[in-house]
């Protein structure tokens, strides 16, 4: 009873990645962004970017386009639907856990014990 | 590749700046505010007495200066900007349900706010109509020492009254920790403006000097600048630093 009241969804992987984790980050703040300025906000190489770019179009979190503006080629990303809930989700997962760890730290220190760093329980979710 | 690697982690998680810097991207373009800070400075005809030269070829080159900083104010700030820090579109959301209720409630309050001054307002008209002449007859030696208060020369308050405007709003605002010494910036904004505004009332003698007609007549530009360049330092400050590396890998996207 105690197990199933700690479980807490674990968060979507393919979200938890730090470069893509910063990316998604910047894309929900706006409608969409260029690879310069995501490039410059997450500073992150133009390689390193390129690549997750991909990973996140591949799995339909992101909508890349391309169009000439000034005979150079720009490319606008912008967050898809399933994209911008996904990751709304992440954060209150995130806030979940953060809740309940406190409140384990917070029962611990009550009782007048020595809090011990534990992690939360996730639950295994597909990938 | 690996010091790259690290370099991407470290630099890739900060979600609150993240935010921040890309909520507030179009308003921390302080470029432009210099632009047209020191297009509205050139303007100023105190300018002429500083340069030793006559009056009309002086309104010249302030005139061409003042042109050339409208041209970087429409021209080359906007390309710069997309140049160095990117482009993006802002997003627009939809005033949700508790910001409607807000909204209202700030309405009612100040139509009760107005309607309050106005029953003062109307209660002392009526009592000076009923009781104005034996009122007036005490009055007389308040209102005298009151007027022996105000300065014999004028004293321009607007520009520290701004500054303190803009910080009462930054604190209403609630100052997120990315972007806190903007608090210290506009408090010592307004307290500078505000010493400019009453030293002549110890210094009399100071009002004559170009300087400080030039700080007066020219506060609006001067203000412009100094909030467009603490803006441009601010988005520069809260980008990461670049990593130059040179792969192919992102010449496709770019």
């Amino acid at each position: 009873m105690n197990d199933d009241r700690n479980m807490v969804r674990s968060p979507n992987r393919l979200i938890h990645e730090p470069a893509r984790l910063a990316i998604l980050t910047v894309l929900s703040s706006c409608e969409s962004a260029d690879f310069v300025f995501l490039h410059t906000a997450t500073g992150l190489s133009k390689g390193n970017l390129s690549v997750q770019l991909t990973n996140l179009e591949q799995a339909g979190l992101v909508a890349i386009t391309k169009e000439i503006t000034d005979k150079k080629m720009r490319t606008t990303v912008s967050l898809s639907k399933r994209g911008r809930s996904e990751i709304d989700e992440y954060w209150k997962t995130m806030d979940a856990i953060r809740e309940q760890m406190q409140s384990q730290k917070r029962r611990r220190t009550s009782l007048g014990r020595r809090p011990i760093p534990q992690p939360a329980r996730l639950s295994v979710a597909p990938i | 590749m690996e010091a790259c690697a690290s370099a991407d982690a470290g630099s890739a998680l900060n979600a609150e700046r993240l935010k921040y810097v890309t909520e507030h991207f179009h308003q921390l373009q302080g470029l432009t505010w210099v632009a047209l800070g020191a297009a509205l400075l050139f303007q100023q005809s105190v300018l002429g007495d500083l340069l030793p030269f006559p009056r009309g070829l002086t309104d010249l080159i302030f005139l061409a200066l003042s042109l050339a900083c409208y041209t970087a104010l429409f021209r080359y700030a906007p390309r710069y900007y997309r140049g160095r820090f990117g482009w993006i579109e802002p997003r627009y959301g939809r005033p949700d349900y508790k910001r409607l209720r807000f909204l209202f409630k700030r309405r009612v309050f100040f139509l009760k706010l107005f309607a309050f001054f106005l029953l003062v307002f109307l209660s002392v008209l009526l009592v000076l109509r009923l009781l104005g002449r034996p009122v007036g007859h005490y009055a007389d030696s308040i209102i005298g020492d009151f007027h022996s208060m105000i300065p014999a020369h004028p004293v321009k308050f607007s520009p520290a009254l701004c500054w303190s405007v803009c910080l009462c709003a930054c604190f209403r605002t609630n100052p997120q920790k990315e972007d806190l010494y903007r608090t210290y910036f506009l408090a010592s904004g307004a307290l500078a403006w505000a010493f400019v505004a009453l030293y002549p009332i110890w210094h009399p003698e100071a009002m004559h000097p170009t300087l400080w007609k030039f700080l007066n007549s020219g506060w609006i530009g001067l203000s412009l600048i100094a909030w467009g360049l603490y803006n441009y330092m601010t988005l520069v400050r809260l980008m990461p630093k670049r990593i130059e590396t040179h792969d192919a890998e992102g010449a496709d996207y770019e």
